[in-house]
């Protein structure tokens, strides 16, 4: 026997129909009686509700924590899924495009290097196009473009100069073009960004010397460059010498499958704790410390870089391609990007900038830090300059993105006062207490080293204690900075201020406590 | 007897595993537990692995509802017990549509979290959500979506289906709770939540991971409270297909002219009754009335559950309690715990 009940149509009023029928009539045969509600029906309901809860303490603490697992567990298994369903395909487009190369340089004696950047181009054409889809059309015009700008490089060393303001000019150009369609342009920015570091590395490199001192590359060979599979959708910057030494995969394969499961397994933990576990720890403090809710959503935000990084990484190792400065090469892991551990306990600011983004580090210190620092009599104000300089760059790298600029400009304020601070320091009290690390015992200048004293002297546990403090002071800088790029940049037009809120809510806590660093700096010296 | 039963019978239906529920339910148990019409018994064939959920789902609404309530004359007590599947109110009160709607949404609630468990075998990951070979797709869904996201579909479907099948009727109040109804399930779909993160280099969005999750069932049943304090009386009129509610109008004594009535309809997630709420002070069986007669209320404070307005006037008895009780309890070496005896004594209201 089926059931009955009403069809959709007539559980609800249609809003087109009108009502034709002048007499209304008023169903007075139904066994329901209606009318209004009674006075004292008013007042009760009316009345005050104001209850006080009593929340048993125990109750509460097991109602959230039971409220933190069932979040977990609906985000992490969606977040784990998707994120194999990105890196698989890279993976084995690297590894296709390794093998792909190794077959061809292994069977003819090399007689051209050309299809060697089509296989680089065609894997990296696929990656880009089940990243970004039909907004590769717009990565090629981009390219084509910087194709362009490269014939700059026949005026010397002023052309490449010429390509780097346009290339970075273009940048702003590119956002206010596609203005219209702004959603766009976050899945792109990072990586025209990368594209737009290779082509100033290629100007610069090409014209050392102050002249064009080798022919611009060819067509394929760009392509193959700017778009390797290795690099394109997720970066890091190489150096075209570098990509050109790589070509030829030299590792053998069980030493890149080796290091692609660990890879693989810290970019899962990675995006595990980006998507799931800081947002729920965050929440979870939501109430009682303003301070773990920025840590812990600072956290989410390098757990993010983290797990890009790891995945670059692991297309590095799976296309056998190195990074430039091969001394930060892990066994275990491959070409570092970027290391975690001396980012979650920094001994200063400036070393967790260095090992924020490596490949990075070493494009800045390589194309605008060494060219501005004079080498003779180099003074504080002149350092100090071309410290901001850097920062500035790196922030103009980034596009049109006004908490990148915030914050790693107040980073740059950060950092070098406190390296000023700690070096000041390090001479009166002859103590290592500098922002980078010392070196071993016999190199040591200090007399107050950890590594020259015994355990049991009171001045190691002076240096100790000092470093400590300032670890702790990076690691709220750290919580202080991160927690502005949580969160889409779309957002700064619409709410003109609400990436500013936590720095409100601390009291732009850690932007006087470098001003502090600087007038004690000056108060010393 | 009639509850011993009851209770029997929960007590069986929860203690069976998924397997033997799949096997003996259908033949044995959809036939026998109490308040199922007969459409809800053939659901209860079709799927007996739902049917745990929406008991879970009963039970969320039945303790929502008491929580909610509590405290006030009427406090949900006495509708949920009497059957297993079924609440029933006599009158088509304002609590009626509450009792409902959350009744509703529970059984949305819960059954769209037992997919998202795995736990109904028929009902798996939002398809719709699948991630494409081909990242192209079409401009107007830019970001591919994997994984298992909370499939509510499913939920409202089912929970539709088996809470309006035990409306048989074609009269006002079955408008009136197919409308509740639908407003307590809606709800719980439209606090769905979509989380998103953004991954990439330097900030930028070349990867994106989204999961949709499910809010405390809390939040759903304080938002019906809301909805509870705002609903609207309505009133049958008889349309070309049959019959339809209509928003009820105040008259104005004063208007000489008889205008010609504008009819307004009640909006989806509105609440709605057809009846002014009895004031529950007395016991009325034909107005599903408990009355407050030895409720437990505060003396000072106000609001609904202080003595003056829980007791409806009649006054309250004092109790004077004294009670001992354990306290500072020591281990001691070995093997014994000792405690202290501490007395306490407090009063307690309850109405006359």
């Amino acid at each position: 026997m089926d059931y009955q009940y009403f069809e959709e149509e007539s559980d609800y009023i249609d809003l087109d129909e009108e009502e034709e029928d002048d007499d209304v009539v008023t169903a007075g045969s139904l066994d329901h009686r209606f009318g209004q509600p009674n006075g004292e029906e008013d007042y009760y309901f009316g009345g005050d509700d104001v209850e006080e809860e009593l929340v048993v303490d125990g109750h509460g603490v097991l109602e959230l924590a039971g409220r933190l697992l069932e979040s977990l567990q609906s985000c992490v298994q969606p977040s784990v899924l998707q994120v194999m369903q990105y890196v698989a395909p890279m993976l084995l487009l690297c590894l296709l495009c390794r093998l792909l190369c190794l077959l061809y340089s292994q069977r003819r004696r090399l007689t051209s290097l050309a299809p060697l950047h089509l296989f680089h181009f065609a894997c990296g054409l696929i990656i880009l196009q089940i990243t970004v889809g039909y907004r590769l059309l717009l990565l090629l015009l981009l390219a084509a473009v910087g194709y362009l700008l490269l014939q700059l490089l026949r005026l010397g060393r002023r052309g490449a100069q010429v390509l780097a303001v346009l290339t970075v000019g273009s940048q702003f150009l590119y956002e206010l073009l596609i203005w219209r369609r702004r959603s766009d342009w976050p899945q792109l920015r990072g990586i025209q960004m990368v594209v737009n570091m290779k082509l100033i590395s290629l100007g610069f490199d090409l014209t050392a010397s102050g002249q064009l001192q080798a022919r611009i590359p060819g067509p394929f060979a760009y392509l193959g460059y700017i778009y390797s599979p290795a690099t394109c959708a997720l970066g890091p910057w190489v150096s075209f010498g570098c990509y050109m030494d790589c070509l030829v995969p030299r590792n053998s394969w069980l030493v890149s499958l080796r290091r692609l499961l660990p890879n693989v397994v810290i970019c899962v933990l990675a995006v595990t704790v980006s998507n799931c576990v800081a947002p729920a720890l965050s929440d979870f403090f939501g109430d009682s410390s303003h301070f773990l809710v920025m840590y812990w959503d600072a956290l989410s935000v390098r757990s993010s870089h983290y797990f890009v990084g790891m995945m670059a990484q692991a297309l590095l190792v799976a296309s056998d391609q190195r990074l430039d400065g091969a001394t930060k090469e892990s066994d275990m892991l491959g070409p570092l990007i970027s290391q975690p551990w001396r980012i979650e306990w920094p001994r200063s600011i400036s070393s967790l900038v260095r090992s924020w983004n490596i490949p990075m580090h070493e494009w800045l210190k390589r194309y605008i830090y060494a060219p501005c620092k004079p080498t003779a009599s180099t003074s504080r104000g002149r350092i100090l300059v071309v410290v901001l300089s850097t920062y500035l760059v790196s922030s103009l790298l980034h596009g049109m993105d006004l908490r990148i600029y915030l914050v790693l400009i107040s980073l740059a304020f950060l950092a070098e006062g406190e390296s000023l601070l700690r070096r000041q320091l390090a001479s009166l009290l002859n103590a290592c207490i500098t922002a980078n690390l010392c070196p071993g015992k016999e190199r040591c200048r200090y007399s107050h080293c950890p590594s020259k004293r015994r355990l049991n002297s009171l001045s190691y546990w002076l240096a100790r204690l000092t470093n400590l403090a300032f670890t702790a002071l990076a690691i709220f800088h750290l919580a202080y900075l991160g927690v502005v790029l949580l969160g889409d940049d779309l957002e700064v037009g619409e709410d003109g201020d609400s990436f500013l809120w936590h720095w409100q809510q601390a009291g732009y806590l850690s932007h006087y406590i470098g001003l502090g660093t600087f007038v004690l700096y000056l108060f010393i010296s | 007897m009639w509850k011993i039963h009851n209770k029997l019978l929960i007590y069986i239906l929860w203690i069976m595993e998924i397997r033997l529920v799949s096997s003996f339910t259908s033949v044995m148990l959809c036939g026998r537990i109490p308040g199922l019409t007969p459409g809800q018994r053939n659901m209860c064939r079709e799927m007996p692995d739902a049917l745990i959920a929406l008991g879970e789902g009963h039970q969320l609404g039945a303790q929502e509802c008491q929580h909610q309530f509590r405290g006030h004359r009427w406090n949900c007590s006495e509708v949920w017990q009497r059957n297993v599947f079924a609440h029933v109110i006599p009158t088509a009160s304002r609590e009626a549509a509450y009792t409902y709607a959350i009744a509703s949404a529970g059984a949305a609630y819960a059954v769209t979290a037992a997919c998202a468990r795995g736990n109904i075998s028929t009902c798996g990951c939002d398809v719709r959500h699948k991630a494409t070979p081909t990242g192209g797709g079409t401009p107007d869904e830019p970001w591919k979506w994997g994984g298992c996201s909370a499939d509510v579909d499913f939920g409202m479907r089912y929970a539709r289906r088996f809470m309006d099948a035990r409306e048989l009727e074609r009269d006002s109040r079955t408008l009136m709770n197919l409308h509740n109804n639908r407003a307590g399930r809606t709800l719980v779909k439209k606090m769905l939540r979509t989380d998103c993160k953004c991954h990439g280099v330097s900030g930028s969005c070349v990867m994106k991971t989204c999961w949709k999750s499910l809010p405390p069932f809390r939040l759903v049943g304080d938002r019906l409270m809301l909805k509870y304090q705002k609903a609207k009386t309505v009133q049958a009129v008889k349309g070309k297909r049959g019959l339809r509610l209509v928003l009820s109008r105040k008259k104005h004594a004063g208007t000489a002219r008889a205008q010609k009535p504008v009819l307004d309809w009640p909006k989806r997630m509105e609440l709605i009754y057809l009846e002014a709420s009895p004031n529950y002070c007395e016991r009325s069986l034909q107005t599903g009335s408990q009355g407050t007669s030895g409720r437990t209320c505060q003396r000072t404070g106000h609001g609904p559950q202080s003595c003056d307005l829980l007791c409806c006037g009649r006054g309250h008895n004092t109790q004077h309690i004294r009670r001992t009780t354990q306290c500072r309890c020591q281990f001691r070496w070995c093997c014994e715990v000792k405690c202290d005896e501490c007395d306490e004594s407090y009063e307690e209201f309850t109405c006359k």
